[in-house]
């Protein structure tokens, strides 16, 4: 069991080496110190055990201060893993994208099955596999150009539009698909106009969607380009 | 962020001024060198945090005992650099490859060795007060660091004054006996 007096001395001893002693105290205990060598044995570790305590108050502010730092680093390094991830996710998706809309087939809609190709009641009295009326060149542009014969395609598609009184459908129809045989046959120029042409039109008859559109688009800039 | 000379890097670590814009410092300035000696010697992000830390602990302890001469030959970074390779090896048991670009500095490496040494195999201040275990811990640093009274310790452990006392008094004699 520990004696009132052992911690009384103790107390003194701490209060002694903080300098918390009145004068008159203070030369008491360097009294003692000179004279007993046990109690200036005890002073001597008490203020070993002060300089450790010291020492580890130092050390612990440290240690926060460096676990506060590493926290921090780690806290930057996720933000830019994060917008490094993200901002490559991005990139992959956008090159995908550009990549999905310069190199897949353009698909034109199907031409609706009407035989009153030029406008007014005048029905075509050609059959619709002659070549002369505006359906049959339509048609057989169409067909050359699946078959990969550009040439004979836009031979065709020229034809068509050279009727003056085509429906507005079936002109943007055959605009659509020369564009296409432009493109397939490395004229982007050419491509280019009739693009143009079709970008301007009000109201369009033949709707192609907005991503077929952008296909058109990329890949007429990337011939151009190349 | 402010720069501190050597001098003025011994100054705070010896009288505990400025700490942490100190530790700022030596963090910003030195860990990119232990972190690479670390990482030279295959450590990961943990290890080398661990290096870095347990290098300043035993830096403070250096420089509280005098060992350490701000003006002497081996400047602060050779100084860290020698030891955390000594704790890595030393302290850790880890293996170490002698660094090319060491031979570079060798001369003002090798002196400090020996002080170094001293200090790899002993405790910090720091692990000596941990391994006092609890209560002792938290009573002598809450009333002799922190600067807590006797009776905020007892209502913190749920005791009353003359226990808190009596144990205080208890583990400073545990703690002389470690020293």
């Amino acid at each position: 069991m520990t004696s009132d007096n052992d911690m009384n001395e103790m107390d003194q001893i701490e209060a002694y080496l903080a300098g918390r002693l009145a004068p008159a105290e203070r030369q008491q205990v360097e009294e003692k110190i000179q004279s007993d060598s046990g109690f200036s044995k005890k002073v001597e570790s008490m203020r070993q055990v002060t300089q450790l305590l010291r020492r580890a108050d130092i050390q612990q502010r440290t240690q926060v201060t460096l676990q506060n730092l590493y926290r921090q680093r780690r806290q930057r390094s996720r933000r830019l893993t994060y917008w490094y991830g993200s901002g490559l996710t991005t990139l992959a998706a956008c090159l995908a994208f550009a990549f999905y809309l310069a190199f897949t087939d353009v698909h034109l809609p199907v031409i609706e099955d009407d035989l009153l190709i030029v406008r007014g009641r005048e029905m075509e009295e050609r059959a619709l596999t002659s070549e002369q009326s505006a359906y049959g060149s339509l048609l057989a542009g169409q067909q050359a150009l699946k078959q990969g014969n550009y040439l004979k395609a836009t031979n065709y598609l020229e034809k068509t539009l050279r009727f003056t009184d085509l429906r507005p459908y079936y002109r943007e129809a055959a605009q659509w698909y020369l564009v296409l045989a432009y493109l397939y046959s490395d004229q982007p120029r050419r491509a280019e106009g009739y693009y143009q042409q079709l970008q301007t039109t009000d109201q369009p008859q033949y709707v192609v969607n907005s991503i077929d559109r952008w296909k058109v688009y990329v890949q007429i800039q990337r011939q151009k380009l190349l | 962020m402010p720069r501190f000379t050597e001098s003025e890097v011994v100054t705070a670590y010896k009288t505990g001024l400025q700490i942490e814009s100190v530790t700022e410092y030596m963090y910003s300035t030195y860990y990119p060198t232990i972190r690479e000696l670390c990482r030279r010697l295959e450590g990961n992000v943990q290890d080398c945090e661990d290096l870095f830390q347990e290098t300043l602990l035993i830096f403070i302890e250096l420089v509280q005992a005098g060992r350490y001469n701000p003006h002497g030959s081996a400047t602060l970074k050779t100084y860290l650099y020698s030891i955390a390779r000594n704790v890595w090896s030393g302290r850790w048991k880890r293996s170490v490859r002698q660094q090319n670009w060491e031979k570079n500095f060798a001369d003002t490496f090798y002196p400090e060795q020996d002080t170094i040494d001293l200090y790899i195999n002993q405790m910090t201040a720091m692990q000596m007060l941990n391994q006092l275990g609890e209560p002792c811990r938290t009573i002598i640093s809450r009333y002799y660091i922190e600067g807590f009274s006797l009776d905020e310790i007892a209502r913190e452990l749920d005791l009353n004054e003359p226990t808190v006392r009596q144990r205080k008094f208890r583990c400073l004699k545990k703690l002389r006996d470690m020293l």
